[in-house]
């Protein structure tokens, strides 16, 4: 029995010494090096762009861009990658930040203004990013929770603590699922290409996050053929569409609680307005029928909006605006020209 | 629970620990802790279905008991039948109720008439179908005089919800697993490496093969009318390797586990694929459910002896209740269908006990003429799963005559590109399970007489394919809704 026990010990001590190290030196979401986000965060602050860039949390590196920044920006976007791409030049002559984060949820774009009023910064107007999962209680996001304390005390609640203080983290040190991730980094780590790179090329062949706290895509998804969209477009149909499946109904929840935190920005004197990014045309026709929700939230946010004074662009159908294909990156992402035309549009 | 789950992982080696360490003086004790165990396993997905294994096991407890004091024959079918009803009872309520009503109700409409009966919300006992058929093969040995019965309840419910084997078999025979129970059980050495050898085996049909074709399945068989002829093919080809990685995956952790306990389990799979015709797949495929339904029905009916309607009849009969007994759905009924007319030609010709040894034994590759018998069953096999894995009837025809409406995209060389790294995953777990296929299960052959280094670089390498492209959604077993 012992030697059994001693055996299996010794035979599972290299895959635990294997699994912790790539999980802790790999770390594919930067959950131990605490420092990236900053280093990021801190380049952006200075005027200079960062590329070579991935798996950071981009909850917290908001929150770093926020602790740093001086002055409230005049115009300040909040919400996911498909608001991601709306930079300073289409607000000339008026300060502007974009603090979108990736599958922004209620929870993400109400912490991040918390940030922003705790730091007494808070700017003129907010422009939402509303995305077809907003209203969805079943739409799986959970990233919010790196910024669950300021959500918390945003309506306030108490007991939570700073994400970054948090033990999770070294539960994920023993995840299979992180080794999967984090092993796929450690070329980089080897070759030493793991950090980010300050550049004032906007456009580089890695992701590049700009000073305005926009971003550009990186080289190989700009320069895709239509073809190479088309293909993106047609798996992004056959597979899940993003954070709708199971949107069987608009949640009263969070309806109440988006109604309410638009009373609050009210109350701030700050002036609102929702950007609708569309989907492409192939996706908005399956999406439309298959998933009437993401019409009757759209329907229900233009009429809150209409009763409420507040400027929509935009709309999640393509048709309105004559987009085809070519207007986008993929299946949910707009290109440049169409949210231009979107913005433009009176 | 499941077996791969963390919860499981942190569960087995503190009842292992107490087994050995804590009761392993006093076989009451041991057997106690299996219970306790057993329950708090199950009782995991959800307690309020514990009550029913506990009715399960008073009932045949009791019964087996009646059986030893009764002669009066009357009175002795009374008491199996009581068993045979309580538990086909349980059964049929809780996997056929909606079934048969919703067809009912189809039939009555049919001619006119209509009836308006409500079908119920029915949450399905996971292992149900599998605990069920334990016990009665219990009542029926007992009744049969084959065994005696058990005196003890406590040895008599271990039996009955013994963990590794409760949700999803083998489906044991009491005459086998039981008196295991009475014996004290001493702590084997080679015994316990040999399980967590296949244990480590199973994970790997598990989390790698049968999880990863999931996800390919699924969007296939989902989307089935949006893709051409050679993607669905090989949808239906990933669906036959997940359910045969994850039900074989789920068998080989439970035959491991149970030997860490220093029980043997019947085997439940015998390389199925590499069959060469319809009856050797069917000797060498779920062999706790065939043999059951064999020793039970099929033999009972009559068997193959008789005239040829008579072996019309109980082969149909077999094939169809044992496609039933995967659920209540037509798709099932029509699975079965399809394997009793696969499998008649042999019986009737006389050929269904011609393939009895493994193929191209102590051989390093198969005949021609071996290779195509094997191709032509694997083919059948995959057609027939078609019928298993649709949603009913009129999408497995639909999926079936969609796979011919574009012929040239099978030369289409890219749409295999894409699944690339799964098909070369299960090229892999082929290859092993043939160089494997005389042993147990794949690699309790492979590399035993190998230097202890290259033995231990073949077991890392399998831990690290877990590791690397696992699945590790902890998704279900398939055979957890049967």
């Amino acid at each position: 029995m012992q030697r059994f026990i001693n055996k299996f010990i010794i035979i599972s001590l290299p895959v635990l010494i294997l699994l912790i190290t790539v999980n802790y030196f790999g770390d594919s979401a930067r959950i131990f090096d605490s420092d990236y986000e900053k280093e990021m965060a801190e380049n952006l602050m200075k005027g200079s762009f960062v590329t070579n860039i991935s798996n950071y949390d981009e909850r917290i590196f908001q929150k770093e861009l926020i602790n740093r920044m001086n002055n409230a920006p005049e115009i300040l976007v909040l919400g996911s990658s498909r608001t991601m791409l709306i930079n300073s030049t289409y607000f000339t002559n008026q300060t502007f930040f974009n603090n979108s984060v990736s599958g922004a949820s209620i929870e993400d774009i109400i912490a991040l203004f918390q940030i922003y009023k705790e730091r007494n910064i808070l700017p003129n107007k907010i422009i939402i990013g509303i995305d077809p999962w907003l209203l969805n209680g079943n739409n799986g996001q959970s990233r919010w929770k790196s910024l669950e304390y300021f959500y918390d005390k945003y309506k306030k609640r108490t007991g939570s603590i700073l994400a970054t203080n948090s033990s999770y983290k070294y539960s994920e040190l023993f995840s299979l699922s992180y080794f999967q991730a984090s092993i796929k980094t450690i070329p980089k780590l080897l070759s030493g290409k793991s950090r980010p790179i300050v550049t004032q090329e906007k456009y580089n062949e890695t992701i590049t996050k700009l000073s305005d706290g926009s971003l550009v895509y990186s080289a190989d998804y700009r320069n895709a053929t239509q073809n190479q969209i088309n293909s993106k477009i047609d798996s992004y149909i056959n597979g899940n569409i993003y954070g709708i499946e199971n949107f069987n109904s608009i949640s009263d929840d969070i309806w109440s609680e988006f109604q309410e935190f638009i009373y609050t920005l009210k109350k701030e004197n700050i002036s609102v307005e929702f950007f609708l990014c569309p989907y492409a045309p192939k996706v908005y026709e399956k999406v439309s029928i298959n998933y009437p929700y993401v019409v009757k939230s759209e329907n229900l946010i233009v009429r809150f909006a209409k009763a409420n004074g507040i400027k929509v662009y935009g709309s999640f159908d393509p048709f309105s605006f004559g987009f085809d294909e070519t207007y986008f990156y993929d299946g949910m992402h707009c290109k440049e020209k169409g949210i231009e035309r979107i913005l433009n549009d009176k | 629970m499941l077996f791969n789950s963390i919860d499981f992982a942190i569960f087995l080696p503190i009842v292992f620990i107490l087994y050995w360490f804590a009761t392993n003086k006093n076989l009451k004790l041991q057997n106690l802790l299996i219970v306790a165990a057993s329950y708090l396993f199950y009782g995991w997905w959800d307690w309020r279905f514990l009550s029913l294994i506990l009715f399960s096991s008073l009932v045949d407890y009791f019964i087996g008991i009646g059986l030893l004091k009764q002669e009066n024959l009357t009175k002795r079918k009374i008491l199996i039948w009581t068993s045979i009803l309580v538990n086909l009872g349980f059964l049929g309520f809780f996997k056929y109720y909606n079934f048969f009503l919703e067809n009912f109700i189809s039939a009555f409409s049919f001619f006119g008439t209509e009836i308006k009966a409500n079908s119920l919300n029915i949450i399905l006992p996971v292992g149900i179908s599998f605990y069920t058929f334990q016990t009665l093969s219990y009542s029926i040995d007992v009744y049969k005089r084959k065994l005696e019965p058990t005196k003890d309840f406590i040895d008599f419910s271990a039996f009955v919800s013994f963990f590794p084997q409760l949700v999803a078999g083998p489906i044991e025979r009491a005459t086998h697993l039981l008196p295991q129970f009475y014996k004290k059980r001493t702590f084997d050495y080679s015994k316990a490496v040999d399980g967590m050898r296949q244990i480590l085996w199973g994970l790997f049909k598990k989390i790698v093969i049968a999880d990863n074709c999931a996800e390919y399945a699924n969007l296939i068989f989902n989307n089935s009318v949006d893709y051409s002829g050679s993607t669905l093919v090989l949808g239906a080809l990933f669906f036959t390797f997940q359910i045969y990685g994850d039900f074989s995956g789920y068998s080989d952790i439970a035959i491991g586990t149970s030997r860490l306990f220093g029980f043997d389990l019947m085997r439940n799979f015998n390389f199925p694929y590499f069959s060469r015709d319809i009856a050797e797949f069917w000797r060498r495929w779920h062999i706790s459910l065939s043999t059951w339904f064999r020793d039970y029905l099929y033999i009972p009916l009559g068997g193959s002896r008789g005239g040829t309607w008579m072996k019309v009849r109980n082969t149909f009969i077999i094939f169809i209740v044992s496609g039933f007994w995967h659920g209540a759905n037509w798709t099932f009924i029509v699975w079965g269908a399809l394997n009793a007319i696969y499998f008649l030609p042999l019986l009737l010709t006389n050929n269904n006990r011609n393939n009895l040894e493994t193929v191209a034994q102590g051989k390093l590759l198969p005949s021609l003429k071996e290779v195509s018998f094997m191709l032509l069953t694997f083919g059948l096999t995959v057609f027939a799963w078609i019928f298993f894995r649709a949603e009913n009837i009129g999408h497995a025809v639909q999926y079936i005559s969609d796979i011919f409406k574009n012929p040239g995209s099978f030369l289409v060389l890219g749409i295999y590109w894409k699944y690339k790294t799964i098909i070369i995953l299960i090229s892999i777990f082929v290859l092993m399970e043939w160089f494997g296929r005389e042993g147990q299960y794949a690699i309790s052959q492979i590399g035993i007489k190998w230097k202890r280094p290259i033995r231990y670089a073949l077991y890392y390498c399998i831990v690290f394919l877990i590791m690397y492209f696992g699945n590790f959604n902890e998704n279900q077993f398939i055979y957890f809704q049967f």
